[in-house]
């Protein structure tokens, strides 16, 4: 009987051992070529949205010297036209590493009449777009009509409202000139109820020009929310504005501000604890 | 005689011109209760001469040639009564989008 246990144990033995050497031959290879697989994947898309980031960069700084040398050449510059149309273009592809601001002012002094409301129509459209961007159905832009003098019920102060991660600010707001083409404004916080509800700003005084757009001219409260202006109409005669303004989400994150393609994928992985293409 | 009717004229030319030099446009959308209003008459009054036009199947409405101020916008809706809405025409191409409740 002992030797019947004896050797159906050996053979259980056996059994297990050739398991385990057949099991370990096949799995450790197979889990090996795995890791292996997926690493070499991950590699080859990180080149691959490396080499995609670098030709694009590439793309745009030729394109932005093209035009940007066109804009100062000899043939553009003599010519008013084609000086719009070539800011029309910069302001395009570039509006959120460029600003164009002082181009736009620079032309606007040398033009008139229809040039001129053309120049400004082209401003205008450039920031309603990025207003558009922007707009979030929890961050809807906020229309000001402001008066200098009383019309109706239109007077030359406003509020408005930015939603921040902790809280929101309240600001008023006060036109105080209306210029050919820009506006003076102050903007300061609006007087809490309590406490709680008043927070550190001091008062600013500043222009909203129609050559002013959201993503390149806006102010940033201490918890990252931002607010920018943005002149859709005014009236000089009648010292009569029309603004729009527009608070940016949380997450915005301009062209200028974002990261370096490294670091995104060093935080991707690290939050993915070291595997990049874990879902 | 004839030094004054092209004096005249010509003062006629100039002010029609500074005229249409100044005339802006208005635009925009109505709704009701969020919904475009399509082919809905859409009046722009001054108290003296008053512009009227249609909005497209989107609701979009403009008009043009008008000197920039203040204006009353009457948007006629299907049961025939109507809203009124207080605008104004600015130097440039003025966007009014109107969302009545």
């Amino acid at each position: 009987m002992n030797e019947e246990k004896k050797d159906l144990i050996e053979l259980i033995t056996k059994i297990v051992t050739a398991a385990s050497a057949l099991i370990a031959g096949i799995a450790i290879p197979v889990v090996l070529n795995y890791n292996e697989e997926k690493n070499r994947q991950s590699q080859l898309y990180v080149q691959i949205m490396s080499q995609r980031e670098q030709s694009d960069s590439a793309l745009r700084e030729r394109m932005f010297n093209a035009l940007i040398t066109s804009y100062f050449g000899k043939e553009v510059a003599t010519d008013p036209e084609k000086q719009i149309m070539y800011l029309h273009l910069l302001t395009l592809n570039f509006q959120e590493f460029f600003d164009a601001k002082p181009l736009f002012e620079d032309l606007d002094k040398k033009l008139t009449g229809e040039s001129r409301r053309r120049l400004q129509h082209i401003a205008r459209e450039v920031a309603d777009r990025q207003v558009n961007m922007l707009t979030k159905p929890d961050h809807k832009p906020a229309e000001l009509m402001l008066c200098r003098e009383q019309l109706d019920d239109c007077t030359a102060t406003g509020a408005f409202s930015v939603k921040g991660r902790q809280r929101d600010y309240h600001f008023n707001v006060e036109l105080l000139r209306v210029g050919e083409s820009e506006v003076f404004l102050r903007v300061s916080p609006a007087q809490g109820a309590t406490p709680a509800e008043s927070f550190d700003f001091k008062p600013i005084e500043f222009e909203v020009s129609y050559y002013d757009t959201p993503f390149m001219n806006n102010t940033r409260l201490t918890d990252g929310s931002r607010f920018a202006f943005a002149l859709k109409n005014s009236d000089p005669k009648a010292k009569i504005a029309l603004l729009k303004v527009v608070t940016f989400p949380e997450e915005f994150m301009s062209l200028r501000d974002r990261p370096y393609f490294d670091e995104m994928l060093a935080k991707v992985r690290e939050e993915n604890g070291g595997n990049f293409l874990k879902r | 005689m004839k030094r004054r009717f092209w004096t005249g004229l010509l003062l006629c030319c100039f002010v029609s011109a500074a005229a249409i030099a100044e005339a802006s446009d208005l635009f925009g959308t109505v709704r009701l209760k969020g919904q475009p209003l399509p082919n809905t008459v859409v009046t722009l009054k001054d108290g003296r001469e008053d512009l009227q036009t249609k909005t497209n199947l989107r609701g979009y409405y403009s008009l043009r040639d008008i000197e920039p101020g203040k204006y009353t916008l009457v948007i006629q809706l299907r049961d025939r009564s109507t809203r009124q809405v207080p605008v104004y025409v600015f130097p440039q191409s003025t966007e009014k989008n109107i969302d009545l409740k």
